[in-house]
């Protein structure tokens, strides 16, 4: 007998091994991924032959016949498989009810016009470089994309991984590239653009990938140009540059080029030109090849900024935005009370957005400008001349002359109230050009400031760098097109005052201890009673 | 007797083991003063306005209360399934049953309904959360009541899991361990795939992993998808038990 029992728990002893071999399996695959950081191949062989082991030794450990065994294995994998199988076809016809009152799961109207213009035949690739931890939130993107057309495909990779992919695209990739091709039917790649714009900490927007697949269908090789020269802002990743924005405007429309007027010649391939904060006055010259420039269907974004006392005046340019554009920027400051000192600043005035074509695609938030010109209507506009403002002042906002600098400290509002009143900061021009080099139609764009739009303040002033991209857009005529907002919760303010926390810490409180004393309680006396 | 009938004695019978258990109060309760606290703490955060906080209170409060309440029941739960068919096989108790004419498929389901009921109730109390804050603020009903079924069904699962190692071995301990390091690998499969940087496994994980299932049904982007995979690993798990049974069966 105890010969009997001695063998009985000497078998049960070997029976568990499998099992206790299993978990230290287990174990050491998660203690040795965590010391190393990652998980490779192995951890998850050593992981899989581990559950495999145990599950297996569970089996083992239920003392029944080898046959019986084998049998319940293969009805479990058989049953296993079904089940994937089942699971597989819902993935596949994967349908999603996006229950968020802001609808922030669903794809953009734009985005699905977008993707519903891809000829039939073509295809739309989109091949995207991310970092692991982004796999995810990218997939569900895409895959809301895919489920619109399925004309639309996406593939994504690991630069550090997929090198074949990487020196088949040239082989500058890096983490936070989307490449978006366009195939035809024949498998021949039309257009390829990529954008490097997302990155850990600022994930892949829909509107990037929108705006790749618009340029990959439109098939265009456009370029912005920066004009320099002038001392004005640069794109040097300095604080003062405007580096952030360039990044911005190339990841969600075309490249950027640096341009000097000097060099007497303007690109055939131009979208717009930009020019940013000129401490230093045009020349006669380029101030006619400009003007040319603008007669010829060419696209103007100007920021303009006050000069300071002591400063170059900036004539030239004044005068180009009259005769090309019907528009006065003179050299003055414009005070709106109500925003003085944001961010440090004396003499920052509130942007509100005005009715118009730009800003109707964006969310219309108010941003800050620095310190900036009033951009004014010429009252006697030529009759082909369309002028609209897009950012203004509130209605308590005065100008003062630059001279007068140093009185402003006071703010004291004029005495005339006429003068008081609502102010332009960005104002839009446009007027037909028929047959032209450039286009058929001139648009400019003028902003009384540039400083506003610098690195320095484009984090906190998010819907400037909106403004410049939508501005860009229209200059182009796609403002409805490509521009799309980005999602926003509904504000749900929260009315907690510290009595109600006190309160509502008082009903959890209770009805955790209630659960817990009531119950415990009423089961030991049940016991008791029994 | 049908098997409707042997359901509900079985479930009766494990409902009311399940209620006469202080540990089934003693854990909840404390989980759900966690919870209490959890909430007090993003709520305080919110009305603040505590950087990294959304503007909406749902996305900010709601919905992370119930993440970390998901979180909570991982740790829950193998303590509660540990005893489901461990105690049974060691008293003696699953091999009367299995002598009666009550089928293997009643025993289980009676068992498994009972304790998603049970667990159930508990997660109706956490609906306290988006109740009372709805009358201090404007709460999405349509995520919170998503966000309270998506916990029932990965309650479900983990339920299945623990039940399935419970009814393996007689002992409570070894149940309980192996349905952790089980309903873990399940839970954070996402986790460990990322760490690999292997995008096929990441893909793989994508699909396996509850948390992913968990947080698209919080975030309020349903799928049937997401459904599904719940019954599916429910029932896989339960199958796995009713095999776990019928072998025993043989053995006796």
């Amino acid at each position: 007998m105890t010969n009997r029992t001695t063998k009985r728990q000497a078998s049960t002893v070997l029976r568990s091994v499998p099992v206790v071999l299993g978990l230290i399996g287990l174990v050491t695959m998660v203690v040795l991924g965590a010391v190393n950081g990652h998980f490779t191949t192995m951890h998850f062989a050593i992981g899989f032959l581990s559950i495999t082991s145990m599950i297996g030794g569970l089996f083992w450990l239920q003392e029944v016949a080898w046959k019986q065994t084998v049998a319940t294995i293969v009805y479990s994998v058989f049953f296993v498989f079904c089940a994937t199988l089942v699971y597989l076809i819902s993935a596949n016809r994967n349908v999603r009810f996006d229950i968020t009152r802001d609808q922030i799961h669903t794809i953009s109207p734009l985005t699905r016009s977008m993707l519903n213009a891809i000829p039939p035949g073509h295809r739309v690739v989109a091949q995207i470089f991310a970092p692991a931890s982004q796999h995810n939130q990218l997939a569900r993107l895409l895959e809301n994309c895919e489920r619109e057309s399925s004309r639309f495909v996406f593939e994504l990779y690991d630069p550090d991984r997929d090198l074949d992919v990487v020196m088949q695209l040239g082989g500058t990739v890096r983490k936070g590239t989307i490449f978006v091709s366009h195939v035809n039917e024949e498998g021949e790649l039309l257009a390829r653009v990529d954008r490097g714009e997302f990155s850990l900490t600022n994930p892949l927007r829909e509107s990037v990938l929108t705006n790749a697949i618009a340029r990959t269908l439109q098939d265009e090789n456009k370029k912005y140009y920066f004009v320099t020269g002038h001392g004005g802002k640069r794109l040097d990743g300095s604080d003062g540059s405007l580096t952030k924005l360039a990044n911005l405007i190339v990841g969600s429309t075309f490249p950027i080029e640096g341009l000097r007027l000097a060099e007497g010649r303007i690109p055939d391939d131009v979208a717009a030109l930009i020019i940013a904060g000129p401490a230093r006055d045009l020349s006669a010259f380029e101030r006619e090849l400009l003007e040319h420039y603008l007669d010829e269907g060419g696209d103007l974004l100007l920021m303009l900024d006050p000069v300071m006392p002591g400063g170059e005046q900036l004539t030239n340019f004044e005068e180009l935005i009259d005769v090309a554009g019907a528009l006065q920027a003179p050299n003055l400051l414009v005070i709106d009370p109500s925003a003085v000192n944001i961010s440090g600043y004396a003499f920052t005035p509130l942007g509100i957005w005005a009715d118009h074509e730009i800003s109707r695609a964006t969310n219309q938030a108010p941003f800050s400008l620095v310190q900036s010109r009033p951009i004014l209507a010429n009252p006697n506009p030529p009759d082909d001349i369309e002028q609209y403002g897009i950012i203004t002042t509130n209605n308590r906002a005065w100008v003062e002359r630059l001279e007068d600098l140093r009185t402003l400290s006071r703010f004291t509002p004029p005495s005339d109230p006429d003068e008081i009143g609502v102010y332009t900061m960005a104002a839009s021009t446009r007027r037909p050009t028929p047959g032209g080099r450039f286009g058929d139609e001139m648009r400019m764009v003028v902003v009384g400031d540039s400083e506003g739009f610098t690195d320095r303040h484009l984090e906190r002033n998010g819907d400037a760098a909106l403004f410049v991209l939508q501005s860009l857009n229209w200059m182009r005529g796609e403002q409805d097109l490509l521009q799309v907002p980005p999602r926003r919760l509904t504000s749900t303010p929260l009315n907690l005052t510290a009595t109600t926390a006190w309160m509502l810490a008082g009903i959890y409180l209770g009805l955790g201890l209630l659960f817990t004393l009531g119950g415990t309680a009423w089961t030991v006396a049940r016991r008791r009673s029994k | 007797m049908t098997f409707l009938r042997q359901w509900s004695l079985i479930f009766r019978r494990e409902l009311m083991a399940m209620f006469n258990m202080p540990l089934f109060y003693i854990l909840c309760g404390i989980f759900f003063l966690l919870t209490s606290l959890v909430y007090l703490l993003m709520l305080l955060g919110f009305s603040r306005g505590d950087d990294g906080m959304s503007v909406n209170i749902t996305d900010s409060v709601v919905r992370p209360t119930f993440h970390a309440l998901h979180f909570f029941l991982l740790v829950q739960i193998p303590l509660l399934t540990m005893r489901m068919f461990s105690e049974d096989r060691a008293d003696g108790m699953l091999d009367l049953l299995q002598t009666t004419p009550v089928s293997d498929w009643a025993v289980l389901a009676g068992k498994f309904t009972a304790a998603v009921a049970a667990f159930s109730i508990y997660i109706a109390m956490t609906a306290i959360f988006p109740f009372t804050t709805s009358m201090l603020s404007d709460v999405e009903w349509p995520v919170a009541v998503g966000s309270l079924i998506a916990l029932v069904l990965s309650t479900a699962a983990y339920l299945s899991i623990g039940i399935f190692f419970s009814s393996m071995t007689d002992s409570q301990v070894v149940a309980a361990v192996l349905s952790y390091v089980v309903i873990f690998l399940f839970a954070f499969a996402q986790v460990f795939a990322e760490g690999t940087g292997i995008i096929p496994l990441m893909d793989a994980a994508r699909h396996l992993a509850v948390s992913e299932h968990v947080a698209m049904l919080l975030s309020g982007n349903i799928a049937p998808m997401n459904i599904v995979y719940f019954i599916v690993l429910g029932f896989v798990f339960l199958f796995l038990t009713a095999r776990t049974l019928e072998m025993r069966r043989w053995r006796s």
